[in-house]
């Protein structure tokens, strides 16, 4: 039940905005972003309810790894149109409530099962926790990111490119460190006490070490004046589709250590 | 001085880092450490040339990619010597987060180096009783192995009790579960698997012994014979046992020919014309004894990444 609660709530505010958006002025609407926090706290109901259901964290598959995605999205997403009201950010929230719909979408698809087992010993783990929400609240951030890269790439005002760039710079900023930490320090470490090796060179690592480039790309590029701009927001837009990659495209066609869903 | 500009730069870092992304994603399309001849089948020959030529078979391990890392290395190491030096100089507030990470990632090169040079490994598979002698000469005895499923049939728990002892030293017990290594001075066991290698002995009609291992099948003339070990796994079998049948072993067998059964049996029974005259069941516990001397140096290097990322983003949240 949570769960469509969420899904409907989700469409709702994204309709709102959509309304809000089409109406071509520079009025933000009051109530979408409430619908967004209501959203995420459903999927968490969700999270929670299957946690206790299995008597371990719920982040050991692809359907509870999305709701946390969505989840921490919808957050994300809120926490902007809270701190700011700048118009040139409806696009972005926008653009973040449909992802977090879409990947909610996907989850709830016939193809990413959503039974409910209890993991099997080698995901039974505390540091894959720690893996696993880290990695996807990084990935949370870069999501977003990923949203206002492409709308700056987009635009032909020059004001609200800028302002774009710094909003991807600021949520890659803050999802960086916490992607690394998830996704290669404790990854590595579970993997350490899983399989007895830090890394292995599986697919899955492997494209979760080229994520980490690509915006390890972008933040050094941050320097470079003439990359800084345009450059820079296409590194952000690779990145997530990297990200993307990482999670779907390895799973379902290159097979290694990580094949658990 | 210039060569030192351009190997601390930037723009030689955006690059290589470029260079590694994409060589490293055409790696993960190309099965690795596979033989010459698989290469061959299953590309075209120019294709499966460029691959071996290059090395992309073996790719993490090739000059396309070790060269690069090292320069990377390079780049890394002089570019955080001149950012600390510059703020020592100049006196101003240290920043130390991106330093501490830059170290961190110097360290975690260098222990991958060293794991290369010196990482054993070996596995082996031990029945309850067997015994094994370690490097440094402790004896390592199997005390018992249990092996739990979920009512599915999916794995519960591994879990290998084993006793270590050494000449004048009294046993001690130690247990190893996945997850859960046990550690001997810088050896390192872990919980790797686990084999089935019970058996299931006939006797047909002609007084011949057959021995069946799990999945195995026979045909005796009259019936077709197939060894199928209890099992909870509603997906595996044409039936299944309850939890608590499994544990006996119980062998159960489908008999073709007048159609498809499963029969329950135990030593003794007979069907038809044939006899069980033995089964026998044995479960091995595999464990993988890894010797790894970066294995302290990686966790560390972990640790200080971990730290500077921190460091890192509470610093900025402050500037803020």
């Amino acid at each position: 039940m949570a769960p469509l609660l969420g899904l409907f709530i989700l469409s709702a505010s994204m309709i709102i905005q959509i309304v809000y958006i089409f109406k071509n002025d520079d009025e933000t609407d009051y109530i979408s972003h409430y619908l967004n926090l209501a959203a995420s706290i459903f999927l968490l109901i969700t999270t929670i309810y299957r946690s206790i259901f299995i008597e371990f964290a719920a982040v050991t598959n692809t359907y509870e790894s999305l709701i946390i995605f969505s989840t921490v999205i919808c957050i994300i997403i809120f926490f902007i149109r809270v701190k700011t009201r700048y118009p040139a950010y409806r696009e972005v929230i926008l653009g973040g409530t449909f992802l977090a719909f879409l990947l909610f979408t996907a989850a709830s698809s016939p193809l990413i099962p959503d039974t409910m087992l209890p993991p099997i010993p080698t995901l039974r783990s505390y540091w894959l926790v720690l893996h696993v929400t880290f990695a996807f609240i990084g990935e949370s951030f870069f999501a977003v990111s990923f949203i206002s890269a492409t709308a700056s790439l987009l635009t032909h005002d020059i004001v609200k490119r800028k302002d774009l760039q710094i909003l991807t710079s600021k949520l890659i900023s803050a999802g960086y460190p916490v992607f690394t930490l998830g996704a290669l320090v404790f990854g590595s470490i579970w993997a350490r006490y899983a399989w007895g090796s830090y890394w292995s060179w599986d697919p899955k690592e492997t494209w979760a070490l080229i994520t980490w480039l690509v915006y390890t790309a972008y933040l050094h590029t941050r320097f470079i004046k003439k990359l800084k701009n345009t450059f820079s927001a296409v590194l952000a837009v690779v990145g997530f589709i990297f990200t993307l990659f990482t999670f779907f495209g390895v799973n379902y066609l290159l097979s290694g250590l990580h094949s658990y869903t | 001085m210039v060569l030192f500009k351009i190997l601390k730069s930037i723009k030689l870092a955006v690059m290589i880092i470029g260079y590694l992304v994409i060589t490293s994603l055409i790696s993960t399309f190309i099965p690795q450490g596979e033989n010459f001849q698989y290469y061959l089948n299953k590309y075209h020959h120019i294709t499966a040339g460029i691959i071996l030529t290059l090395g992309f078979d073996r790719f993490f391990k090739s000059l396309l990619f070790l060269i690069p890392s090292g320069l990377i290395f390079i780049n890394l190491l002089l570019c955080t010597a001149d950012r600390i030096i510059k703020q020592i100089r100049a006196k101003v507030p240290f920043q130390p987060g991106p330093d501490i990470i830059h170290i961190g990632i110097l360290i975690i090169m260098i222990s991958g180096v060293v794991t290369l040079a010196g990482r054993k490994e070996g596995v082996a598979y031990i029945s309850p009783g067997d015994k094994i002698i370690l490097p440094d000469n402790t004896n390592l005895k199997l005390a018992s192995f249990t092996y739990e499923q979920y009512k599915d049939g999916r794995p519960k728990m591994w879990r290998s009790k084993i006793l270590l002892s050494k000449q004048n030293t009294p046993e001690s017990l130690s247990v190893i579960e996945v997850n859960h290594p046990l550690v001997i001075r810088n050896l390192t066991v872990f919980q790797y698997g686990y084999k089935d290698l019970s058996s299931v002995s006939l006797k047909d009609k002609y007084g011949n012994l057959i021995t069946l291992a799990p999945d195995m099948t026979v045909n005796t003339g009259e019936k077709v014979f197939r060894f199928i070990k209890a099992s909870t796994d509603s997906t595996k079998l044409l039936a299944t046992v309850p939890v608590d049948k499994a544990a006996d072993l119980t062998a159960f067998f489908i008999i073709d020919g007048d159609g498809a059964s499963l029969i329950p049996c135990k030593k003794g029974d007979s069907i038809g014309s044939v006899i069980i005259t033995d089964i026998t069941p044995v479960l091995k516990t595999g464990l993988n004894f890894v010797y790894d001397p970066g294995s302290h140096i990686t966790l560390y290097a972990l640790i200080l990444i971990a730290t500077g990322l921190v460091i890192t983003f509470i610093s900025k949240t402050k500037r803020r």
